[in-house]
């Protein structure tokens, strides 16, 4: 899980650096919130540096009309430095400016921005704004980025942005960037039972995506955690099979474990009665994950629900 | 924030590296440093470049209270 956190704030300080995030492919290894402090730290000096010069912009940006404001945002200024600018102008402004700017344009600038620094003028940008923007981001893949605008958005922002996507693979990939892990019930609560079943089934696709998946569900509260362990333990056979051995195979047993402990019982009987788990690797995998005391408690409650020959091997 | 070693990383940062980051060997810090003001250079240029560029897209009436405004 924390794989994929690590990952995300690396691309994120790639992006902050302008660089490519393979140069930093090192920190990869370390702890996502260590890396996500050493981005806003840099982030705090990349805002500080050339500030009075950025002031001059911005106080110059208010002396002058918003249509030519808008036409020397994208003519002159460029995405980077209408990020760096957009939260000394005043959020009146930066808003009133940004309905004039092409959503190409602020796709770009949205690459740079810092949604913390700039949250009133990303609450206040309208939302069919938010929606094209969202969609040409989507097709850039840039997830990660969308993910660091999760937090600042309005919920009605979200949920048109929900429901203008129609796959649930980028919603499942932006979600799970997202910084604020308590948001995820919040994400979950806007996609009715039919898209919830939609995305869990994209996520079996492969191992990336049911980690993806799996990330997200370790954020959920025991309903909504216990609803998506439900709709996965109604997936076929041969699809829960691939699940069984990409937790295998990504020691992701630990979250799943607790994601099928949140779920009915007969959806328990119906995960530990697969063939697929029942094997010595996958057994292997889940003894090891019990190494953990919380995971081995939870396994310890799991044993009733499985066959015998499994709770013996466990 | 309780690495309190000394490198090139903290010294561009003005503060300790991160709790979690005292394992970054010093090639691995100097990249880091060196990216920063990278990025900082860059940046500096670009505002240096776009501030003199937006003055173009200025209408006349506007444009000496607005180079006012920027450089004095």
């Amino acid at each position: 899980m924390s794989a994929i956190a690590a990952k995300a704030e690396v691309l994120k300080l790639a992006r902050l650096l302008g660089a490519d995030e393979k140069d930093f492919a090192f920190l990869e290894s370390h702890d996502a919130l260590a890396i996500r402090a050493l981005r806003e730290q840099m982030t705090a000096q990349l805002y500080d540096d050339g500030k009075a010069l950025l002031q001059k912009v911005a106080a110059a940006t208010k002396l002058t009309p918003t249509g030519i404001s808008a036409v020397i945002a994208e003519k002159a200024l460029g995405p980077l430095l209408c990020a760096r600018v957009a939260s000394l102008v005043g959020a009146e402004k930066a808003i009133d400016i940004s309905k004039k700017l092409s959503p190409a344009f602020l796709a770009e600038t949205c690459l740079h921005l810092d949604p913390r620094r700039t949250a009133d003028i990303i609450r206040g940008t309208p939302v069919e704004m938010v929606v094209a923007v969202s969609k040409i981001l989507q097709a850039k893949k840039e997830f990660v980025t969308m993910a660091r605008f999760v937090d600042a958005l309005t919920p009605e922002a979200i949920k048109a942005v929900i429901n203008a996507t129609p796959d649930e693979e980028p919603l499942l990939r932006t979600a799970v960037f997202a910084e604020n892990p308590a948001l995820h019930n919040e994400l979950v609560s806007y996609l009715p039972k039919s898209r919830l079943k939609s995305l869990i089934g994209k996520a079996t696709a492969d191992a990336e995506l049911w980690s993806a998946a799996l990330s997200l569900m370790s954020h959920l509260n025991p309903q909504w955690m216990g609803e998506l362990g439900q709709l996965t333990s109604e997936l076929d056979d041969a699809t829960l099979a691939k699940i069984v051995d990409y937790s295998t195979a990504q020691n992701l047993w630990a979250v799943q474990l607790q994601v099928i402990a949140a779920t009915p019982i007969e959806c328990q009987k119906r995960m530990f009665a697969l063939a697929a788990i029942n094997t010595p690797d996958a057994l292997a995998a889940i003894t090891a994950s019990a190494r953990d005391k919380q995971i081995a408690a939870v396994l310890k409650q799991l044993k009733p629900q499985m066959p015998t020959a499994m709770a013996a091997a466990l | 924030m309780a690495t309190a070693k000394i490198n090139a990383l903290s010294e561009a940062l003005g503060a300790p590296l991160p709790t979690g980051l005292g394992s970054l060997s010093k090639p691995q810090l100097d990249q880091l440093a060196a990216a920063l003001g990278n990025a900082k250079t860059r940046q500096r240029a670009a505002l240096e470049q776009s501030t003199e560029a937006a003055l173009s897209h200025i209408p006349l009436l506007l444009r000496g209270a607005v180079r006012k405004v920027l450089f004095g």
